[in-house]
This record gives C-alpha cells, structure tokens and sequence, in this order.
C-alpha cells in the first residue's frame, strides 16, 4: 500500500543532540507531524516560515532548500 | 576599445537583483514592490539616492529604470506573487563578452515600456484620460518608446561634434519635433493630456509652441541627461559638452568579438576583505563575487567583505561552499590566506547543522521490501531521498515526473494543502478504527502515542483508548485539546460520549467522588431548620435541600447520640418531601 503525501517539509539535523537542542528551545514538537528519525522531522510546509524564524531567533543559521526550484 | 571598469549602471542592476534573490520581494496589488522592498534597493545602489524623494517604484526615477531593464533583460520574473531571479539568464547576460552585453543593451532599451521620460519632466502632469477622449495620449507607450527610437538613432548625427544639452535638444526640436508623438496632432495647439502642476489647485494645459520647450526640451533633456547618460552611452568631457563613449559605438561597429584570457582579479585579504581589479571580465566576477560576499566600496577597485549573513544567505539559496572557494582559488591572484577558509568552512558547517528541503513529497510504503520494490521498478532515475524503511522524500521540482510515473498505479493521494480527510470512526468506548489508506502521516504516529493497536491489515487498523494510554501521553507533553481536536478533525462521527470519556479519563472534568453517603431527611424545611440551629445537629450534617441533608460519617456517633436524645429518628424508610432538594439553580 503506498501513500504520497503532498506538500510537506523535511527538517534533517546534523546530529540528534542538535535535533534535541531545537527540541527544547523551538518547540519542535508543535510543527513536527512525523519524525522518521531522532534528527529528522516531516512537518507541514505551512508552518516553515514560522520554524525558520523561531531558529533565527534562537541564534541558529538554518539552510533552507525550496525543492521547487 | 574595451571597457574593464564596470559600468555603475550594470553594477547597480546587479545590487537590485541580489536583493530580490534574498527578499523575493511580494508584490502589491499595484504588481510592483512594497517600500520596504524598494528602501532596500536603494541601500544597495553605488550612490543611493535620498529616500525621502520617492515614496513608490513609479515616482523613483533611477530605480524604477533599473528595475524596467532588469525586467526587459528577463533577469528576474513574477511566480507566486513574488519576485524571483531567473538565475539562468543572470548567468548568461553577466557572463557574456562586454560586446555582447552591450548590443542586448541597446536592444532592450527602446523597449522600456515602464519607464517614461515624461513623468521626469517636473511640473508636468497628467491630465485625466476622459476629458477628451478624441486627443492622442502622449503617455502612451508607443509614443515615448516612439520618441526614444529617433533619439538612439539620431545619437550618431547629434553628436558628431560634442554638444552642450542645450545645443542637444535644440537640435533635437528642430530634427525631431513635430515627428514624434509626444507634440499636438491634427492641428491642436495644446498638448494632449499634459498640463503643467503649477500648485496644488492650479494645471495650466501645455500648449504648443509657447511651452515646446519646456516641455519638449526637458522630456529630450531628461533622455540625455538621465537616460542615456544612465547607460553610459554619453559623457560629459572636460568643458561639460556631450560626446558618444564607446559603449555605444563599438556595438555599433563591425569590431569583431575577441576573446580575452581570463586573468586572476581578486586580492583576498587575511583581514576577511577582498579586492576586485578591473579586467575584461569583471562584470561576470561581480556577478559571481556578490552573490556571497558583500560590497562595500570602490569604484575602478571594489572592494568586499565576507560576511556571514550574506555568505549563509548564498548558501541557502544553493551555491555550495566548493563552489565558492573553488571561484576564489581560481580568481585570487595570491593563494586564499587559512584564516579565510577556516571562517568561511566554519559558517558552512553552521549552515549545514540543519537543512530544510521545503515543498517535497513524501512516499510511504508499508513495508520495506515494498519501498526497496517501488524505488527499483516505479520511481528509478527520480531525484528523491530515503528517510527511513518506509519514507521516502520526492523534491518538488520532480513531482511532474512523479505524477506520471504514478498514473494507472494505484496509490493514496494525501494533500496537506487540504484540510485532512475523515478517516476515523470512535465509538462511545474509545475504540478507533482507522481507514489505514486515507491515514495521514500525522495520524499514524499521533494515534500510536495515545492509544494501543488491536488490530492491523493493510487495509483498516484498529486502537483501543484506555486510561493507561492516556495518562503516558499526557505524561509525554500532549495536551487533550490536541487530542480532541485531532478526533474532531479526523473522525467521521466524534461522539459527545467518547469525548465525555476521554476528558473524564484525563481528568478534565474535574474532581468527581462516589461514595457511600447516609441521607437525613424531614418533613418539611421548618422542621429541618430547627432541628440543625436549634437542635445543633448542623455540625454533624451537610444541608443539600431544604429538608435533605448528609451525615458526615466521622461524627456519626455523636450524631445519633444527639438525635436520639430528641427521640429520632421515628421513621424507618424514607418519605421525602417533594421538595426536599434545591434546585441546581438554588445551589
């Protein structure tokens, strides 16, 4: 049985410990609809925009690839 | 015959298209950017201009030019109500031969259809288009690309000897005028449309030939002095008089294309600056340098800085960091001093501590041998990315590709741009029984977490809510509002009963106790009144009605000792009054 599911974002860490740091500090839980690993999330394209500032704020330099391009 | 300094004007178009690969400006209602886009452009600009002159794109003069060329040359183009570069064609305009640039130059500049000498003449006004509909409109488009054709072509004669402006569009009235558009027609001595602002309540019609002028002199003026002045075809010599450059002549000319060795032109400094020497290829190095590094000063020698906003910028908008070293190694005329590299690796690890891939799809699988069979058979030769056995993540520049390879399969579609479907039934005991192919990849995991799996086929699962299940996920940081809002987005039914049920299992009813209780009950109120004040029995009752109270079980003793001595009870089944109990409302 395969599922696609449209539209969504994957958020790949470099190391869990990183993944754990954004956890607490981000909030990481509330966007996160999926996570296929410790370091990696599946979560809403909607809710990027927001995530990407959240990691701005908290001193982070997040690359952000548009895979439409 | 060659240029090697940059032309500011190109210089400038590239500071413009930096900020929109950055900001992507979004677009007004108008279909230009906002101020905040266009404050931005002028911060860039080599000289930028005094911000309190201008309040749009349509009244920025030099802006609005740059940004019409850029917008003729297809550098950059509207997708999705924002701006975005097209990369591509920076790439070929900005890496071509100077002679290259300088023909697509002069062929897109009569074409500049947004940008309109008229609106530079000051005073001069538009009058509104329905009081005479029968006069040629002189805003018109035609007429101005019209009038700026005759003056690209006329260059050559005008300027055969170098001339004053004055003398220029003395020549040009007498050449050009009344050939062009912009003067009155069909033997009308006034302007159409144009009147001259003289304050806030007056506007003098233009008329012809006491104002040709001023009006048709400044509207020439402006072309030489702003316009073509802007594209470096003309410049001033030593006693200020107007004379062809190059850039306009050596296009024009039979001068054959002559290829030129690339020769190192950067000077990268230890102090994290950079220097960039004029050479035939400059345009293509600033085009290659700004897009991650930034610009601070120069004019023949630019100078750079590597900043981290601007270098982290570049990376997320995809130029890799070998990328950039390799284009510094091969343009640096000494070898890139470590300190350099060391900071620039160092901002690239940075970047890389997290990656977002936006607007991807997501396959799923059931089981790994399925993906492993899909991946080989289905989805060969397609750009994607294995997350785990069962994920895998499709980047959206491949989606058209993925939908044809889908078709005649049969798969699930999952849209997280709708809201999602309903694919759970509760029933009033907690059990869930999900619909497993509309699952959404939320879903799955959400409902593992808060309840335990009965039962599993491919088709339909089932989960059982219970107390314990619950508690873990409250315990685990979910919420029950997230909970209900998950079953009341989710299910095709939500019961009030299993929702009853779930908020009572969490305790979000509030403290509820059952337990034995012994009833003291009256005939009436009087006789309980008296029996509790005058009595003293209210200390070992709880009054819930008026002739209905509980004995409070620890003082049971003292109690019937007390009520004994009254002789009570004398009743041994209970007969209550109608009224015995308040109302809720009376509580």
């Amino acid at each position: 049985v395969i599922r696609i599911h449209w539209n969504l974002t994957v958020i790949q860490f470099a190391t869990e410990q990183i993944a754990e740091e954004v956890q607490e500090l981000c909030a990481l839980d509330e966007h996160s609809l999926h996570s296929y690993h410790p370091s990696g999330h599946i979560i809403d394209d909607s809710d990027v925009e927001e995530l990407v500032q959240e990691l701005l704020e908290k001193g982070y330099t997040p690359r952000v690839e548009d895979c439409s391009e | 015959l060659l240029r090697v300094t940059p032309l500011p004007l190109l210089v400038d178009l590239l500071r413009i298209l930096g900020v929109i690969r950055r900001r992507r400006p979004r677009l007004l209602k108008s279909g230009y950017p906002g101020k905040r886009d266009l404050q931005s452009f002028n911060k860039v600009l080599t000289q930028p201009l005094d911000a309190k002159t201008f309040r749009s794109l349509q009244d920025s003069g030099y802006i609005l030019f740059l940004y019409e060329l850029g917008y003729q040359l297809d550098l950059f183009e509207e997708k999705q109500g924002q701006l975005r570069l097209n990369e591509e064609h920076c790439f070929d305009f900005f890496s071509s031969s100077y002679l290259q640039q300088q023909r697509v130059l002069q062929e897109t500049f009569p074409g500049m259809v947004l940008w309109n000498e008229l609106h530079e003449v000051p005073a001069l006004v538009k009058l509104p288009d329905d009081e005479d509909t029968s006069l040629i409109d002189p805003w018109r488009t035609s007429s101005v690309l019209k009038a700026r054709q005759l003056l690209t072509e006329a260059l050559p004669s005008l300027l055969e000897t170098p001339k004053t402006t004055e003398e220029c569009t003395d020549w040009l009235l007498e050449h050009l005028s009344p050939q062009i558009n912009i003067a009155p027609q069909d033997d009308s001595d006034v302007y159409p449309r144009l009147a001259f602002q003289e304050n806030k309540k007056s506007r003098t019609p233009a008329r012809f030939p006491e104002d040709q002028a001023r009006l048709e002199g400044q509207f020439w003026e402006v072309l030489l002095t702003q316009s073509l002045h802007w594209m470096g075809w003309i410049e001033s010599d030593m006693q200020g008089a107007w004379v062809l450059t190059q850039d306009f002549l050596v296009p024009r000319s039979n001068e054959e294309e002559t290829t030129y060795p690339q020769t190192p032109s950067l000077l990268v400094q230890a102090n994290l600056e950079c220097l960039l020497f004029p050479s035939p290829h400059t345009m293509t190095h600033i085009y290659q340098i700004e897009k991650f590094c930034k610009p601070l000063d120069g004019d023949q020698l630019l100078r750079y800085r590597f900043d981290k906003d601007t270098f982290s910028n570049a990376l997320q908008q995809g130029l890799s960091y070998q990328q950039c070293v390799d284009f510094l190694s091969e343009q640096s005329r000494i070898p890139i001093p470590e300190n350099v590299l060391q900071v620039l690796k160092s901002w690239y690890n940075q970047c890389n501590q997290i990656v977002i891939s936006k607007k991807g799809a997501i396959l799923e699988a059931s089981n790994k041998e399925e993906l492993d069979q899909w991946t080989k058979e289905v989805l060969q030769g397609l750009p994607s990315v294995r997350l785990d056995d069962t994920h895998l993540f499709i980047p959206s520049h491949a989606h058209k590709q993925l939908r044809k390879k889908l078709q005649k399969r049969h798969v699930q579609n999952i849209d997280y741009d709708q809201p999602p479907s309903r694919f759970i039934n509760v029933n009033s005991q907690l059990r869930i029984d999900v619909e497993v192919l509309k699952q959404d990849i939320f879903a799955q995991e959400f409902l593992s977490k808060i309840a335990k799996i009965v039962t599993l086929t491919p088709q339909r699962a089932t989960y059982q809510i219970t107390k314990e299940t619950l508690t873990q996920a409250i315990e685990d940081g979910k919420h029950v509002e997230e909970i209900l809002e998950f079953f009341e987005t989710r299910a095709h039914i939500f019961p009030s009963t299993a929702r009853l049920r779930l908020e009572s299992l969490t305790r979000h009813i509030g403290n509820v106790y059952a337990g034995q209780a012994e009833l003291f009950l009256t005939e009436d109120e009087e006789s309980m009144d008296r029996l509790l004040y005058e009595g003293g029995l209210s200390v070992h009752l709880k009054r819930i009605g008026p002739a209905a109270a509980l004995i409070v079980t620890n003082k049971r003793k003292e109690f019937e000792s007390l009520l004994e001595s009254f002789g009570l009870p004398n009743q041994d089944h209970p007969n209550p009054s109608n009224n015995a109990l308040w109302e809720p409302e009376d509580t």
